[in-house]
């Protein structure tokens, strides 16, 4: 759902784009990451968002020093099937810029 | 007199045209394995993949099958296009009857297949295949294979089929199973039985024949270059320029730039998850 739904949405891709780096990781793989990662960033990083992490599928904001900045679950975001998951995910980007 | 900026002479882009002769055939074997771990385990309580069995170990396919897997025209080295999913299916029925069944709208599978002509040379064209379909297994069972790369490679001159795969890439994750919940009524409303699912890894599922010979190419595409490609004709969000997690970390340092993580218990860029 969210690889057709937001992530594929041409202006929330825009932001991802401009104002962003993106990655996406398997959950079952922090733990290695966060034991054998080559940076301390990379190792601390991992493991603090292999903590946060809203099963099954969850999207996280970091900021470039490491810290969460918003994060919102695909359970939560498309809980509601009249919600607007478009302006939802543009909220959690909203959640980066200002901080 | 003005001087004048050279002319930049753009060379016309090269046409190949891949053709497969009437006399064209080839045997396929299927390669089935049993599947390994799974985050619940569910996958091995399903029979057909905790030992699977092709429903046809050999095969012989001939030119009408495999015609459709080619271009409309003559096309120059990495161009892409969409093929008949019926062929794939076809073939892929090889592995078990189910294959292709249409459940409807799920969770954003995008069923299809896609080609490119990946290189060129000499002695031979090399088409890549990329193919995202479901098995309607037995007893209600859904397996959502990641997808099968495929690689077919004919002779330039004569047409012929001299080696063919279509294979799931052997990563762990790369196959998601929905299992009707033994017991469980059906949603009075829907209809709908309530599922289990479970994402796991099969190391090999593979169809394939002939041999591949060591080969130099005249124009080629990296590969990594061509499954980019196929992918992105699939799926708009492969659009963004997606990091491995360790560059991205750097990445997001470097540049002072906010993270954008997506955290997943299935691979993204495919469609078992």
């Amino acid at each position: 759902m969210l690889r057709a739904g937001p992530l594929s949405v041409p202006q929330l891709q825009e932001r991802l784009r401009q104002e962003f780096v993106t990655a996406w990781v398997l959950a079952k793989d922090l733990p290695q990451f966060a034991a054998a990662a080559r940076t301390p960033e990379a190792r601390a990083l991992a493991a603090a968002a292999h903590t946060a992490y809203r099963y099954p599928v969850d999207t996280q904001i970091w900021s470039a020093a490491g810290e969460l900045l918003g994060q919102i679950g695909a359970n939560d975001l498309f809980a509601d099937p009249e919600a607007d998951w478009e302006t939802l995910y543009g909220r959690l980007l909203d959640a980066a810029a200002q901080r | 007199m003005a001087l004048q900026e050279p002319a930049v002479l753009q060379e016309p882009p090269v046409l190949q045209d891949p053709r497969i002769s009437v006399l064209a055939k080839i045997e396929l074997k299927a390669h089935w394995d049993p599947c390994g771990p799974s985050l619940y385990h569910l996958l091995r309580s399903v029979p057909a993949l905790a030992e699977p069995k092709p429903a046809q170990p050999i095969l012989a396919y001939d030119a009408e099958d495999f015609r459709p897997f080619l271009p409309q025209g003559p096309v120059p080295v990495g161009s892409a296009w969409a093929v008949p999913h019926e062929a794939s299916l076809k073939i892929l029925r090889q592995l078990h009857p189910g294959a292709g069944a249409d459940l409807g709208p799920t969770f954003g599978e995008a069923p299809g297949t896609w080609a490119m002509l990946r290189a060129a040379g000499t002695d031979y064209f090399e088409i890549l295949l990329r193919v995202q379909t479901v098995f309607q297994l037995e007893a209600g069972v859904v397996m959502k294979p990641a997808q099968f790369e495929g690689r077919l490679l004919i002779t330039r001159h004569e047409g012929l089929l001299t080696a063919f795969s279509l294979a799931l890439p052997a990563r762990d994750t790369n196959v998601d199973v929905n299992v009707p919940m033994a017991g469980a009524e059906p949603d009075p409303i829907t209809g709908s039985v309530p599922i289990l699912a479970d994402i796991g890894f099969v190391p090999r599922m593979e169809l394939s024949g002939g041999e591949f010979p060591a080969t130099t190419w005249i124009a080629e595409i990296p590969l990594e270059d061509a499954r980019l490609a196929l992918r992105r004709a699939f799926y708009p969000f492969a659009a963004l320029d997606w990091m491995p997690f360790e560059e991205a970390v750097a990445a997001s340092r470097a540049q002072s730039k906010p993270l954008h993580l997506v955290l997943l218990f299935g691979c993204l860029d495919d469609d078992s998850c």
